[in-house]
């Protein structure tokens, strides 16, 4: 798992120490005895098929996204997943500077996902979660004529543990990229041009949401791939979950699922609205688990969104109120004295949130949880501007 | 007492190392003149063979990323010399690729604090350096600036050392600078010593929501509060300077709902002086944040309970030199947003959280100039009380308003009837009648003290405070309290602390905390170093009432021995001297056990695990160096250090005691101790460093964890399958198990002593067998295994088992596992847990002992490569052979060859 890793740092000491001006070439460290050396194991990212590379997946850190199989063609991450492999699709989704995201799920040939009621789902080891990032020209239109291929995430089951591995597409090719990279993007929007700087997260800025911690021990997790949030019609039009279900690729479908509703969807509520978006773009994080639990902010979906935890009346112990002096996270009935859509709607590092995946503000969304805000009852919590 | 020269000496050789701004401000009062017997010129870091160099060409974000990411264990990732502007945060995770597999004791280093400089202001992301999930790492000799939010911050990890570091915000002091300096945040054992914090916007240095901390000789210069340690146990604050800051100390403990709360807190021997600058946070009306600190103050206690604030220099301040106060003063508005916010059922007090601080002890600061000009937005009314009624500010002054809440019983659910805010609980008891919640002012020299509020108020008269003063007269707070321990940072096997790795004098303390609870002395059996009254020997019996209630500074004092200068025979009180079968390799020091149990009482049998011993009981064991390993328990051997291990009421408690040079004393070391010895082997001289544990160090052996996951300190030796075998007592030779039964020692001993599984006899020079004659290439395999698992059994398995301090790593050792069944568990075909391995791939490769771990790291006498990690210098020659041969002798598993 980390071999490929370990030769290359390996070579890179070699490397430095040998034009660094060492002189010391003969005091060699004492390394114990070891064994006779073995010919190198072929790479199982050089192995040439057609099929998805599940040994690969399993054991290595391929340096190109092809070297894995996952797609027919593989310089269209966007579209036919090799056997094992199927698109899917979310209620809500993470803000991500308006890239498009094209997710699969690849799942090891006779294994079956198990179906959880709030969580994400449990997945066999061997699940590969894939995520492609594709910066559009103009925010108001998708598909692949219209987008640049930006990266490609892979979430890896592995027999430890989910490995977070990102590659960098350069022309036909995504390279694994594990600092990740920034990469200068110009886009239209409405009637503006917004010129940015889109960050590639680095493999370990994903644990920073992708971690769970269990007492005291921090375990990366899939996030979206929960019940409420895949619990819509699926690219063919049937029901998503029922598909897998049909399909042999889950346990189990209760009959009442909980749905998240779309930021865009105005037959739902704003109540709805905002509890799904605030789950997708913030509670991986703002959970008793996750990265910000010091922040006791709770905005998971099956939160009391009534209540201090969600934020209700309730003052950030990590944050100063900004040039704003705002004192709460949410104060009912004003959303112009509330923290959470005030740092949603700035890109300074002190002050914007999430703190890391966004370099443009996600006008719509600011715009949702402010109405939400307003609509709220003032009497809720008690606290005054 | 303060030690002035001793802070000069520290600030000058931050100044040596050319920190910038240090000592360049006109108006701060230290002067600034090295003592000549220190060292002009300190030499810079070096790096170890085989560290990784980080390139400066290219983007050094990116390289310096590269490294973290491939970050094995034990790595040193150096940073180049220069001014470098990364564009990103440089994230280090301890386990990036989520494999459960830890990069351990990483260290990330500079070329100094000067040259080695990472300037954020271009950069995206929040914080300089973040490290998270990690164990064990170490960040020194460079510099962050004009980061974001915070300059370094380390969250979840467990084990960090923060050395000669700069985090720097420059120029105009604004609310736009960073918040926190040095940042770690829900972290365990964290030292931060000698580094330089300037501008930030929050705190300085900020540790939260931590614990284990110790944080010694930095200068923390204009920043909104110098130094603030929230929300966090176990601190100890020593020998720093404080200056320039709007608040130079902070205590705090704020309302935050994550089960994190804070106490025992020491603030001492520090230099707080000049902190006037004007606040400069930004403005939230969150009640506790730190834009409500006062300027012109040098110490804060907000809400903490259990703080120590004593033996500080605290000089030139506008507005008070020490408070402390409960959390209405921060938020007065206590029937309303205070009930509300903090007070409902399910929060934050609910949650652990108090408003009320207690158990607070000031005592033998000097202050100095304080008050000429209060200020600060949050007090103006108890300024103008104050000025108005007593024509002064008090020096130190305490709000009481807590304590009067607490007395009055308003908002305490006592289970009675008639709460006047029923439903509203603060779980704030009224003081205890003891005394033992005071908060205690005494000896500061000539300060006036005040206090706000006194006595028991009224639900009617809590609007009308006291405002009381004590110009001398000695009518508040006059009082003291029991001194808090000790508190000390482990990391691997070093012990950082006051007087414990320092020489620093006047620690005060007297117990030490550390990592995994209270360790070594006391197990809080007794406070401090108990009743050292009782420390008086007399007549011919063993000092029982010490032994169980007091350290004693001298062996003598427990009156173990006939002769207390030969604790090598004739114990007092029948006491019984026993020998193990198999011992544990120490350097070839001859080891000389007793066993005291007390009058008329008998330690409970168990087959397989430590006898039960019954409290009272104390193991003493004495280790002397013989001239040569040939020769045990002739003239010419030395005594070095001699060991107790007592069973006190609430559980073991482990006291080194170190022979004097000239023998006449053996005294109470906790520190432990490291001296030069040498002796003959096998016709050769060794010379080598022989080490006498810390306290916290007999806990790494002797501590097993219970089902419900907390360490224990337990004895190791005393097994029924080491003991069985004879001894030569006066009385005649007997089976030392019989002996014990014998004697009325021991309950539950099987009739057939015979039939119990023993761990043969193996000698310091390898003696086994009939006759000690036994040739190991000669013996049958089973008895090379028996012979290897009771040698593994008595040196590696009191950590090496479930229960004990390296389970992490899967090996199991106990004598009594099988090896075949258990292969893995033994380390066969098995790679290490935590271990790069060099080369080696596995623990064991049956067949090849070259090719095993297990083998090389018991020959290996280097730090991070040698089995045990501590309590030897040497290599056992005789115990890697059997080792050798017994891997030799395994049967072929899948990773032979």
């Amino acid at each position: 798992m980390r071999t490929s890793l370990k030769l290359k740092s390996l070579l890179l000491v070699l490397i430095l120490s040998g034009c660094g001006g060492s002189n010391e070439q003969a005091n060699v460290p004492i390394l114990p005895p070891s064994p006779p050396p073995e010919p190198p194991p072929a790479s199982a990212c050089e192995a040439t098929t057609s099929e998805v590379n599940w040994t690969a997946l399993q054991t290595e850190n391929c340096e190109r996204l092809s070297q894995y199989g996952l797609f027919v063609d593989p310089a269209q991450p966007t579209r036919d997943p090799n056997t094992n492999g199927r698109l899917y699709l979310l209620t809500t989704a993470l803000f991500s500077d308006y890239a498009s995201k094209y997710r699969f799920l690849f799942l090891p040939p006779g294994s079956q996902v198990n179906y959880e009621e709030q969580e994400a789902f449990s997945f066999p080891v061997g699940s590969v979660l894939v995520k492609t990032f594709a910066l559009p020209q103009d925010s108001a239109l998708s598909g692949a004529h219209n987008e640049r291929l930006i990266e490609t995430r892979l979430l890896i089951h592995r027999e430890n543990g989910w490995v977070a591995l990102p590659y960098l597409w350069e022309g036909e090719e995504a390279r694994l990229a594990l600092a990740g990279a920034r990469v200068d993007h110009q886009m239209t929007h409405r009637d503006q041009t917004l010129t940015f700087t889109y960050e590639v997260p680095s493999q370990p800025q994903c644990k920073l949401c992708h971690q769970l911690n269990e007492a005291g021990v921090t375990r990366i997790s899939p996030i979206g791939l929960k019940a409420h949030l895949l619990n819509r019609s699926d690219a063919t039009g049937q029901a998503q979950l029922e598909s897998w279900l049909g399909d042999g690729w889950l346990d189990r479908l209760p009959e009442a699922i909980p749905t998240a509703a779309a930021l865009e969807d105005e037959a739902a509520s704003l109540t709805a609205r905002a509890k799904g978006y605030l789950d997708i773009n913030c509670a991986h994080c703002h959970r008793a688990e996750g990265f910000a639990s010091i922040s006791g902010l709770r905005l998971g979906f099956f939160q009391d969104h009534t209540q201090f935890s969600y934020g209700i009346c309730k003052q950030p112990p990590g944050y100063d109120g900004g040039a704003a002096g705002l004192d709460y996270d949410i104060v009912p009935g004003h959303s112009g004295a509330s923290i959470l859509p005030y740092r949603m709607s700035h890109l300074e590092a002190k002050d914007r949130m999430p703190p890391i995946g966004r370099a443009l503000v996600h006008e719509k969304a600011v715009d949702l949880i402010n109405r939400w805000i307003d609509a709220m009852d003032p009497n809720l919590g008690g606290c005054t501007p | 007492m303060f030690q002035k020269h001793k802070l000069a000496a520290s600030v000058a050789l931050l100044c040596a190392l050319g920190v910038s701004g240090c000592g360049s401000d006109d108006d701060t009062a230290l002067v600034i003149t090295p003592p000549p017997t220190e060292p002009t010129a300190p030499t810079g870091p070096t790096f170890p063979e085989g560290a990784i160099m980080i390139s400066a060409e290219g983007n050094i974000a990116e390289n310096i990323l590269e490294a973290f990411i491939n970050a094995q264990s034990n790595d040193v990732i150096v940073l180049p010399e220069g001014t470098f502007k990364p564009d990103r945060t440089l994230l280090f995770d301890g386990d990036a690729d989520g494999d459960g597999v830890f990069a351990k004791n990483v260290t990330i280093m500079g070329h100094g604090q000067d040259k080695t400089i990472l300037d954020f202001s271009e950069s995206a992301g929040g914080d300089g350096i973040f490290v998270q999930n990690a164990m064990n790492i170490t960040i020194q000799d460079l510099q962050v600036n004009e980061a974001a939010n915070n300059g370094i911050k380390l969250k979840n990890t467990n084990g960090i050392i923060l050395r000669r570091l700069s985090t720097i915000w420059d120029g105009e002091l604004n609310a736009d600078n960073g918040a926190y300096g040095l940042y770690p945040v829900e972290c365990e054992n964290i030292l931060i010593e000698d580094t330089y914090v300037r501008g930030s916007a929050d705190a300085g240095i900020y540790v939260g929501q931590s614990k284990y901390i110790v944080v010694r000789r930095n200068v923390a210069k204009e920043n909104v509060a110098g130094i603030e340690i929230e929300n966090s146990q176990y601190a100890d604050v020593y020998d720093n300077e404080a200056v320039g800051n709007t608040g130079g100390i902070l205590v705090f403990d704020l309302p935050i709902g994550n089960g994190y709360y804070g106490r025992s807190v020491r603030i001492f021997n520090n230099h707080v002086h000049g902190n006037n600058t004007p606040n400069f946070a930004n403005a939230s009306s969150n009640p506790a944040g730190v834009h409500i600190v006062p300027p012109g103050t040098g110490v804060i206690i907000l809400s903490t309970r259990d703080v120590e604030i004593f033996d500080n220099v605290i000089e030139d301040h506008d507005t008070l030199s020490i408070t402390a106060t409960s959390f209405f003063i921060a938020e007065q508005d206590i029937e309303g947003a205070f009930v509300m916010n903090y007070a409902l059922p399910g929060g934050i007090i609910d949650d652990g959280w108090r408003a009320v601080p207690r158990n607070i002890h000031i005592h033998g600061n000097q202050i100095s100039d304080s008050g000429s000009a209060p200020n600060g937005k949050l007090i103006p009314d108890i300024i103008a009380a104050y000025q108005g009624l007593h024509g002064v500010f008090p020096a130190i002054l305490y709000d009481g308003l807590g304590e009067a809440i607490a007395n009055s019983g308003l908002f305490f659910d006592n289970g009675g009837e008639g709460m006047p805010y029923a439903g509203v609980d603060f779980k704030e008891p009224p003081f205890a009648a003891d005394g033992s919640d005071n908060l205690c002012a005494i000896d500061n020299g000539d300060v006036t003290i005040g206090q706000l509020y006194a006595g028991n108020h009224s639900a009617a008269d809590l609007g009308t405070p006291d405002v009381l003063l004590d110009n001398g007269e000695g009518t508040l707070m006059n009082c003291s309290q029991i001194s808090l321990p000790v508190h000390t940072v482990t990391f691997g096997d070093q012990v950082f602390g006051c007087g414990i790795d320092d020489d620093v004098e006047g620690c005060d303390g007297g117990n030490t905390v550390g990592d995994s609870g209270e360790i070594g002395d006391g197990e809080a059996s007794i406070i401090g170093d108990g009743d050292q009254s009782l420390c008086v020997a007399s007549g011919n019996s063993v000092n029982l009432d010490a032994l169980l209630g007091a350290n004693c500074p001298t062996l003598a004092d427990y009156n173990l021995f006939a002769d207390a200068l030969d604790p090598t025979q004739n114990p007092n009180s029948g006491g019984v001297p026993y020998d193990l079968t198999s011992a544990l390799f120490t350097d070839y020091s001859s080891k000389y056990r007793f066993a005291f149990l007390p009058d008329g009482q008998a330690a409970q049998y168990n087959a397989d695990e430590t006898f039960d011993f019954p409290v009272g009981t104390v193991l003493v064991k004495t280790f002397a160096m013989p001239e040569d390993s040939a020769m045990p328990g002739t003239e010419g051997e030395e005594l070095l250090e001699t060991r107790l291990l007592i069973h006190r009421q609430n559980g073991w408690t482990a006291l080194p005691y170190v022979w004097s040079a000239d023998k006449s004393e053996a005294k109470l070391t906790k520190p432990g101790s490291v001296f030069e010895q040498s002796l003959m082997h096998q016709g050769e001289a060794l010379t080598f460093d022989y080490s006498v544990p810390n306290v916290n160090q007999c806990k790494q052996c002797h501590q097993l964890t219970d089902s419900e996951g907390v360490a224990r300190f337990a004895p190791i030796g005393p097994k029924a399958r080491f003991l069985n075998s004879d001894y030569a007592y006066a009385s005649g030779t007997a089976n030392q198990l019989q002996h014990w039964a014998d004697n009325g020692l021991l309950t539950g001993l099987p009739t057939d002593v015979a039939a119990i599984n023993t761990a043969p006899n193996f000698g310091l020079l390898g003696e086994f067998g009939a006759d000690e004659m036994g040739v190991l290439s000669e013996a049958t395999d089973a008895e090379v295994m028996s012979l290897a698992k009771g040698y593994l059994d008595i040196n590696c398995a009191h950590c090496h088992r479930p229960e004990g301090n390296a389970s992490n790593t899967g090996l199991k050792l106990e004598y009594w596992r099988p090896y075949a069944g258990n292969e893995q568990a033994h380390g066969t075909c098995k790679a290490p847990i935590a271990y790069g391995g060099g080369s080696l791939s596995h623990d064991i490769v049956p067949g090849d002992p070259e090719a095993s771990i297990m083998h090389f790291r018991m020959a290996s006498t280097e730090a991070g490569d040698m089995m045990p990690e501590i309590g030897r210098a040497l290599s056992h020659d005789a115990g890697v052979a059997l080792i050798n041969e017994w891997i030799k002798r395994l049967p072929s598993a899948a990773c032979s060859q």
